[in-house]
Order: structure tokens, then C-alpha cells, then sequence
């Protein structure tokens, strides 16, 4: 398990106050609640996006807060997926492995089984800005996950996608995170989400987890 | 480079940027031991007749510019576009001394030419009315264009429109484009100190007067300061930009007048008919053939150049180290200091060689027109990549990886073209290189002693290689996107 301790943030009108929270280090975890709730807050808060001075969360021993965002090593899907859209879906992917320095022999094989998992053959030279709604988030996906992050963030990642699309996504990444065994926050609005996917689930309303 | 290191580099970098930009006072506030404050008549008059020009120059240049906007939606061709932009922006692309000297070139033939507040006006309303126009339609389609599509097919006339949906949705973004019309004419100083004459004094051509005249730098340094002070305080009071980060392509057509849409070319046609009337009676019987030219031609374009170079290396620092909502709040809501006081604070600095002095020159031009092209062209640019950079600094993306990979490919093309921009209007200063560096050759500088001792024909003819030395420059800059685009 990894601790997360003093959550809490004030805000005008809101406030996120998650005194103690245990996310489980394996599998998927589903953080589940209304729209402004405050779940993408505390996805915010968390990766480090907005500052939380009284944030501990010990991951494996190590108090990720006291880290900067990039060294806290973490995989993010954004809701609106944020591809850099003058990129190829490859130079995307890739984009991830060089800002971590890997090696180009460990890029290649694990390129290719994203590629393949994630079926992405036939987009990958394609810019951006051109795929579907469904490659585009695969593709997301893939860039979060090949630098091997200690931690994956997902932020409502199937919500741009149709309900058969939907279906199909969640195949394809719940297949991906079986074999990469990433710890995973979920975080969603969708029961479905939570039945094709996750192992656990927290519930979040006005700012304050209600329980698992 | 550790994650602290990098967040220190980029603290002092933004504190060295905004440094930088306010440096022709900190020179002053150095250099200045006793301090005297301006009395009633010093101040009171030029700040008056400041106020009253910007805010006419302003007041109309909207109107104008409104107008312009209706006549612009009349052409209803997509492929007119492009062109109409083209001729719209012209007259705030070419130099203040083209529009200048084409004004006075389509009076005197006929007239005496009517120096003071209305020529000022006047000038700053052909200026600027375009620039209005292109960006109430970028107003119109960003924050209206689902509301006028609506509009349109309940069969709501053009009056009820703008009366009831049109207006009350735009005043604020109005306000703010009304302020950045009246920032630019309040501290305009080429066209007042040709055109106002001596009866209308406004506050640049004060300041000039009380240093250069009188040598009350301290007197001169208070009225700048209250000029800037003044301005921040307008930018404070209202809303941010007023540039919509990027056109939405609605149908705005429905607005256009038909009738009207001649009028597009009307700003244009004044400026360049003034001129080339000039050119056509005079022929090239007048061509100063005893002066410097060729020095000149490449001092001008060593200016032009070395300042485009100098705003592109900002634009790239200033991405680096945003976003920043402190920095970006500064930018936003700092104007440039007054030319003069950042003239004679550059002028005050060691170093009399002609390089130093040419080095100073394109200094000064870029603290002056840096913030504005930023907030103009390049914010919104580096606005839009925000997510992208905070998704790259997510994954661990060093400094270079940012700036070049995700940066550089998608905003070069404004700040090349900002850039470019910079260097055709500095090709074409001569207020700000009179001031700094008054013994170098430059053509506006030419052209200027030309007008002053009555040889208006022979300023005429020198448009001609200035101009073609600014396009050529411009077309450096802008054409350049091409390669990096590639």
C-alpha cells in the first residue's frame, strides 16, 4: 500500500480535505465520484501539478511529495489526452522514452509490444493531430507508459470515446496493464470503468473520500 | 541539471527578463542625484493633451475600425481573405515616417499642411483602424460566431443583433482593445514629434524637450514614470487580452454590409496615394544623390536585423521560462517605458564606438516594442502549448528537449513573425536612433534631416529604398517559417 497523508487544500468554496488515504501499489484503483466532486483536484494534487505543502505520500518508502513533478516519475493520461499534435504518434511514444534517457535498445522491443497491444501499427506515422478519438487515446496511453513510471494516472480516459469504442479501449488497457503490472489511479465517473477495470475503488464527494 | 537546479535557473531568468524591461528607469534612478517635481504647467498640459489625442486617437480608430470590420465581412469570397488581412494590417506595418510623409506629401501640393492635434489623430486612425477591424473579427468569431450562426437562422436583424447580443458580450474585450489602441497613441512620439506642430505638446515630445532643451532629466523621468503608471493602472482595471488565441472559422458574413465593402482599402489608399502622388509630380529629378546612401542602406539594415535577432532570442527565453502567472501578469500589464526616457537611458551608458552605438540602438527599439509584440502575437501562441509543456515537464523533459521539440515547431512561426515585425519597424525608427546614436547614417535618419531642411520631394524618393529594405527584411524573418516548418 502507499500512504497518502494531509491532502487538503482550501479553495473559495471548496475544499479537498483527505486526511489519510491508502492506494494499493498493485493493480487498478478507481477514484469514483459526481461531477465537482473534486477528483481531478486531487489527481492535480497529487502528480504535483498544483502545490499541496502538506501533502505526504509514501510510495515503496519514499515520500513522493518532497519530490518535484518530474522526479516523482509518474505516467499521466490527461482527460484531453494532450498529444503534441505537430508530432507523428511515434515520435510521441518516443518523445516520453528520451525525456526519461532511454536507451534506444531498451525503446525498440518495448515500443514494439505497445505497438502491438495497443494495435497501434497502423497510426503510428501518422501526425497527431490526424488520428481518431480512439487512437489518440491509445496512443496517450502508450507515451504514459513506456518509460517504465513507478505510478499511472488515467483522467477520465475513455470519456471522448463512443460506448463501442469504450468497450474496446478498456480491453486493450486492461490487457497492457495486466502485463506491465504499473500501479494505476482511475480516476472516473463511469461504473462501467470501474467494473471493466479496476481491483478497488474510493469514493470521492465534496472533496472528502467516503470510503472503498 | 537536478529539478531544483532547473527551477532556480528559470526564477533568475524571469527576474533578469523583467530586469531588463525595466532597466531605462533603474539607469535613471541611478544616474539621477537630485530630484525636482515637474510643476502644474510642465505636466498638466502635455499629460492633458496626451490623454485627449490617445483617447480621440483611440475612440475613433475603434470606430473606424468598426466599420472597417462590417465593409471587411461584405467580401464574402474565402479567398479574399488572405488579401484583405494583408491590406488592412499595411498601414500599421509600414513605418510611422511612411504614413507620416504620406500624409503630408497629399496635403501640400493643395494646402498647408494642418500640423497639431488633428493630423496626430488622423494618422493614428489610419494606423490603427485596420488592425481594429482584424481583431473584432477574431473577437466576433471566437466569442460570438455559435451566437451569430444561431442569430442568423431565427432571422434577428443586424441592429437587434449588435444591440442585444453583440454588445453586451464584447464590451469587455472591447474595453481592453479600446486600451491597447490608447496604450500605443499615448505613447506614440514619431508621428507627434512630425505632425502635432508646436501648438500641441504631448508628453513625449515634453519629455524630449525638458532632456534635450532644458536637461531636467529628473522633471523628465517623473512625467514618464506617471505616463507608465497611468498605463499599468488602465491595464490593471480591465480584463486581460483582448487577441483570442487562435480564429475560429465561423460565419460572421451575416454581419458584413455590402455596400461598405470598398471601404477596406480606404486607410491604404490614403497612405500610398499620398505618396506616390508625391513620387509621380516630382519624378527623380530630386534623388539625394549627395548624401550617404550605401552606409546608410547597410546601417539600416544592420539595425533591422540585429533587433529582429534580439526580439527572437527573447521570445525563445521568455518560452523557456513560462509559464509563469507572475511573469505572465507583468507582461501583460507592462507597457514599454517611454522612447525617450529609454532613449536617453541607453544614451547614458558607456561606450561611443559605432558599434556600441548600433548595438544600443537595436536595444533600445527592443524595449520598447518587445512587450507589445509579445502581447500582440507571441502570448497566445505560448499560451496555447501551456498543457503541452506541463505534460512534457510531467514526463521528465529536460529544458532543450521542451524548447525545441514542442516549443520551437509550433510557436515559431509568431515569433518569427513577431520578430520580423521588429525589424521593419526598426528599419524605419528615427526618433529612438536619433536620440541614442544622433551621428550614425541611417535612411530615416536621412530622410529626416531631409524634411527638416524643406527637401520633402527628396524624403520622398528615399521611401523607396527604405520601404523595399523593410520588406526585404520582413520577408527574412517570415520566410524563414517555411524551413522551420518543415
Amino acid at each position: 500500500m502507499s500512504v497518502v497523508k494531509n491532502l487538503q487544500r482550501e479553495y473559495s468554496g471548496f475544499s479537498i480535505d483527505i486526511p489519510h488515504w491508502e492506494i494499493a501499489d498493485t493493480g487498478i484503483t478507481a477514484l469514483i465520484g459526481p461531477s465537482g466532486a473534486g477528483k481531478t483536484t486531487v489527481f492535480r494534487l497529487l502528480i504535483g501539478l498544483e502545490p499541496c505543502p502538506s501533502l505526504s505520500w509514501i510510495f515503496k518508502g519514499e515520500d513522493l511529495a518532497l519530490l518535484s513533478p518530474p522526479e516523482r516519475r509518474l505516467g499521466v493520461v490527461f482527460q484531453s489526452l494532450e498529444l503534441f499534435p505537430h508530432m507523428t504518434a511515434k515520435q510521441n511514444i518516443l518523445f516520453a522514452a528520451r525525456a526519461r534517457n532511454m536507451s534506444a535498445a531498451s525503446v525498440e522491443p518495448r515500443l514494439q509490444e505497445l505497438v502491438q497491444d495497443l494495435r497501434l501499427e497502423a497510426c503510428l506515422l501518422r501526425q497527431a493531430h490526424l488520428l481518431s478519438g480512439g487512437e489518440a487515446q491509445r496512443v496517450a496511453l502508450a507515451r504514459a507508459v513506456i518509460a517504465q513510471p513507478r505510478f499511472l494516472f488515467l483522467d477520465e480516459p475513455f470519456s471522448a470515446l463512443d460506448t463501442k469504442l469504450k468497450v474496446e479501449a478498456r480491453d486493450l488497457v486492461r490487457r497492457v496493464m495486466d502485463r506491465l503490472q504499473i500501479p494505476t489511479l482511475l480516476i472516473t465517473h463511469d461504473p462501467d470503468d470501474i467494473r471493466a477495470l479496476a481491483q478497488a475503488a474510493v469514493e470521492i464527494h465534496n472533496g472528502k473520500i467516503l470510503g472503498t | 541539471m537536478t529539478g531544483t537546479t532547473f527551477s532556480s535557473t528559470r526564477a533568475l531568468l524571469r527576474l533578469a527578463i523583467a530586469t531588463t524591461l525595466v532597466s531605462p528607469y533603474l539607469i535613471w534612478l541611478a544616474k539621477i542625484s537630485a530630484w525636482q517635481w515637474p510643476t502644474l504647467v510642465e505636466w498638466a498640459s502635455p499629460f492633458a493633451n496626451a490623454l485627449v489625442q490617445a483617447s480621440l486617437s483611440a475612440f475613433l480608430s475603434l470606430g473606424m475600425g468598426f466599420v472597417l470590420f462590417l465593409a471587411a465581412q461584405g467580401w464574402r469570397a474565402p479567398r479574399t481573405r488572405p488579401f484583405l488581412e494583408i491590406l488592412l494590417l499595411l498601414p500599421n506595418l509600414v513605418p510611422p515616417l511612411f504614413v507620416a510623409l504620406g500624409l503630408l506629401s497629399l496635403f501640400t501640393p493643395w494646402m498647408r499642411f494642418p500640423y497639431g492635434m488633428g493630423a496626430v489623430v488622423g494618422a493614428h486612425v489610419l494606423i490603427n483602424a485596420g488592425l481594429v477591424a482584424i481583431a473584432f473579427e477574431r473577437l466576433v468569431q471566437a466569442r460570438l460566431g455559435g451566437v451569430i450562426e444561431a442569430a442568423w437562422l431565427l432571422g434577428t436583424s443586424r441592429w437587434r443583433f449588435w444591440q442585444q447580443i453583440g454588445w453586451p458580450l464584447l464590451r469587455q474585450d472591447v474595453l481592453s482593445l479600446f486600451l491597447f489602441v490608447f496604450s500605443i497613441c499615448f505613447t506614440s512620439f514619431t508621428l507627434p514629434l512630425l505632425l502635432a506642430g508646436e501648438q500641441t505638446l504631448t508628453l513625449e515630445v515634453a519629455i524630449l524637450d525638458l532632456i534635450r532643451l532644458q536637461g531636467r532629466w529628473d522633471v523628465a523621468v517623473i512625467l514618464a514614470t506617471t505616463q507608465t503608471l497611468a498605463l499599468l493602472l488602465f491595464a490593471l482595471l480591465l480584463p486581460g487580452g483582448f487577441w483570442p488565441s487562435r480564429a475560429v472559422d465561423r460565419t460572421v458574413g451575416f454581419l458584413g454590409v455590402a455596400g461598405l465593402k470598398w471601404l477596406v482599402v480606404l486607410p491604404t489608399l490614403i497612405i500610398f496615394s499620398g505618396w506616390s502622388v508625391g513620387i509621380v509630380t516630382t519624378g527623380i529629378r530630386h534623388w539625394p544623390g549627395d548624401l550617404p546612401l550605401l552606409e546608410s542602406v547597410l546601417t539600416t539594415l544592420g539595425i533591422g536585423l540585429g533587433t529582429g535577432l534580439l526580439h527572437l532570442m527573447g521570445f525563445l527565453l521568455l518560452a523557456y521560462v513560462l509559464p509563469h502567472a507572475g511573469l505572465n501578469r507583468f507582461l501583460n500589464g507592462y507597457l514599454a517605458p517611454s522612447p525617450v526616457i529609454t532613449g536617453f537611458a541607453l544614451l547614458l551608458l558607456p561606450g561611443e564606438s559605432e558599434e556600441i552605438q548600433l548595438f544600443k540602438v537595436m536595444v533600445a527599439i527592443t524595449l520598447i516594442s518587445f512587450p507589445l509584440l509579445y502581447r500582440w502575437i507571441v502570448h497566445s501562441a505560448l499560451l496555447s502549448l501551456r498543457q503541452q509543456i506541463q505534460t512534457a515537464y510531467l514526463m521528465g523533459s529536460s529544458f532543450s528537449q521542451i524548447l525545441f521539440e514542442i516549443v520551437w515547431p509550433q510557436a515559431a512561426p509568431q515569433m518569427l513573425r513577431a520578430s520580423g515585425l521588429a525589424a521593419l519597424w526598426s528599419a524605419g525608427d528615427f526618433g529612438l536612433t536619433g536620440i541614442v546614436a544622433g551621428q550614425l547614417n541611417t535612411l530615416p535618419l536621412l530622410m529626416e534631416s531631409l524634411i527638416n531642411s524643406y527637401r520633402l520631394e527628396s524624403a520622398q524618393l528615399l521611401l523607396v529604398p527604405l520601404l523595399l529594405l523593410s520588406l526585404c527584411l520582413y520577408g527574412l524573418f517570415v520566410g524563414s517559417i517555411r524551413y522551420v516548418s518543415r
